[in-house]
């Protein structure tokens, strides 16, 4: 019993220790702010809702074939190996850069299939176009307007269509970027998918453990 | 290899010369970004920025007026402080070709010394020179010693020439064009107001702050955080929205105004590291830019600065698109 509770007392010790050398993530200047946006259920929110949570946050859309699937499976990945009381304390955010397309019952079906807590954010192109300009993503259109036939694009889930309507959609390219918000709102990391999920996972239970 | 508890410092500008050459600024070296304690890193900025500033204006002042532009009459107005009358600027010209037509910084070294606020700045340049009706190039090393007081204005102490190699090649045309008057008082004047933004209120002098401080308008974009105003009071607010920190210039790109004789516009890129007001560690990208015009009388009136905050450069993947 005395050589398990030194043990512990030791494993304690080195968690001390180690979290005392972990560095901490710097603030990114001007990166974010305060935006509206349409969520999945449909609700005009405001990020500052987000507030006291620590937001993971990145960009795509719906029929992105490539990077978009990619990321949020590691994403799903990442959340999985929180504890449920993390969990709670964190949310993951995916902002659309097609909100044409991507209405917020679309978007909630999409995420659904990477994990049904995680929230999409659409609204007017207006609103997407702020929420990509505060935190300096990119994106741009590589096909004309509505040209490429969703049934060509190697998707996840369909979009229901009146029937006899083809459906159409807008291909893109975007920032791979994963940003890491504090619970005060601040940018505090960019990542993406090549960075390790310990790596990733460490910075997001370093920010859950900051004084609010 | 560097250590700010040992008493002497030295940061190397290896890529000075490319640097010079491509419109950049003296590089904010890596131990300067990774340097933790905020108030050794604002000292360096300081220091570095109001020395640079310093050294600017003085090659500046030794290109002959020959060059200047209709309405850039009297660069050479330098106002270096000289620590000692038995060393004056006219002596130490003295020690250069009379008719330079250019100045290329091709390497710098800048040193803390063992006492307090003293720093030497070695300094390879090459000049080109008129004699004979053609241009001959010389190639100086040269120590300046620097001396910056409480007010953190620095004055020259010492300027010591190691080196003075004449090349053997003379050209009928200027090689050195890009490197005249505008060119230094374009650093004189980033340099200058970098370090007065860090807190070296003496160095508004250089650039003649009292005359446009509470004139010129001052934007500045963070994020969400916005600021649209006089620039007395958006400069005061945006420090206090940042917290404290140092700011190193990274690039420096002056164009005219068209249209508009003697207006210029600055194009800075500035890396800022600091710690916020509740003391978490910070990091910014800066591009500001600095609309001025330069008065018949040679000084400076700026009329306004748009800044804004970019994403800062942290992995090589950021900027992928996919």
């Amino acid at each position: 019993m005395l050589k398990k509770m030194q043990i512990l007392s030791l494993a304690s010790l080195l968690a001390v220790v180690t979290m005392t050398h972990a560095e901490e993530l710097p603030i990114l200047s001007g990166v974010g702010g305060n935006f509206t946006a349409i969520d999945t259920d449909g609700q005009e929110i405001e990020f500052t809702s987000f507030k006291d949570k620590v937001v993971l946050l990145s960009f795509g859309y719906t029929n992105c074939a490539d990077i978009c699937p990619f990321t949020l499976g590691y994403l799903k990945m990442i959340y999985s190996k929180l504890s449920p009381e993390e969990q709670q304390h964190v949310r993951v955010l995916f902002s659309t850069v097609d909100p044409e397309y991507d209405t917020p019952e679309h978007l909630k079906a999409f995420l659904a299939y990477f994990n049904k807590d995680f929230i999409g954010l659409t609204g007017s192109q207006e609103q997407v176009d702020k929420i990509a300009s505060l935190f300096h993503a990119e994106y741009q259109a590589i096909s004309a307007p509505k040209s490429v036939e969703t049934k060509h694009v190697r998707r996840i889930n369909e979009k229901e269509v009146e029937s006899g309507k083809s459906d159409k959609t807008t291909l893109f390219n975007h920032s791979i970027m994963i940003y890491l918000i504090d619970q005060q709102g601040r940018t505090r990391s960019v990542d993406y998918t090549g960075t390790p999920g310990d790596e990733l996972i460490s910075k997001i239970r370093q920010l859950i453990n900051e004084q609010a | 290899m560097y250590s700010y508890k040992a008493k002497k410092f030295s940061v190397t500008f290896a890529v000075l010369y490319c640097i010079a050459i491509s419109g950049e600024a003296f590089a904010s070296p890596k131990s300067y970004l990774e340097r933790s304690n905020i108030n050794e890193r604002i000292e360096y900025a300081i220091s570095l920025n109001s020395i640079a500033s310093t050294l600017m204006n003085w090659y500046g002042s030794l290109l002959t007026t020959n060059n200047l532009q209709a309405g850039n009459r009297n660069f050479n107005n330098t106002n270096i402080r000289f620590s000692s009358k038995n060393h004056s600027r006219e002596e130490h010209r003295s020690t250069y070709p009379e008719q330079i037509t250019g100045i290329q910084i091709t390497n710098a070294d800048l040193k803390k010394q063992d006492l307090p606020g003293q720093y030497q700045f070695e300094v390879e340049v090459l000049i080109t020179f008129m004699q004979s009706k053609k241009y001959q190039t010389k190639v100086i090393n040269e120590v300046f010693l620097f001396q910056i007081s409480d007010s953190s204005r620095p004055e020259i102490r010492k300027i010591t020439r190691l080196s003075s190699k004449p090349e053997n090649d003379t050209t009928d045309s200027n090689p050195a064009s890009a490197f005249q008057h505008e060119y230094y008082k374009s650093r004189e004047i980033a340099y200058a107001w970098l370090a007065y933004m860090d807190g070296a209120n003496s160095m508004g002098s250089q650039i003649n702050i009292d005359h446009w401080l509470d004139s010129a308008n001052y934007s500045v974009k963070i994020g969400s955080f916005e600021l649209d105003e006089r620039l007395v009071y958006s400069l005061q607010k945006r420090n206090q929205h940042l917290g404290k920190g140092g700011h190193l210039l990274r690039s420096v790109t002056a164009n005219k105004i068209e249209g508009k004789p003697n207006h210029f516009e600055l194009d800075l890129i500035i890396d800022w590291k600091g710690t916020t007001s509740d003391g978490k560690p910070s990091l910014a990208k800066i591009n500001q830019l600095i609309q001025y015009k330069l008065q018949d009388d040679g000084s400076l009136m700026v009329l306004a600065i748009n800044e804004k905050h970019l994403l800062p450069d942290m992995e090589p993947w950021q900027k992928l698109l996919c």
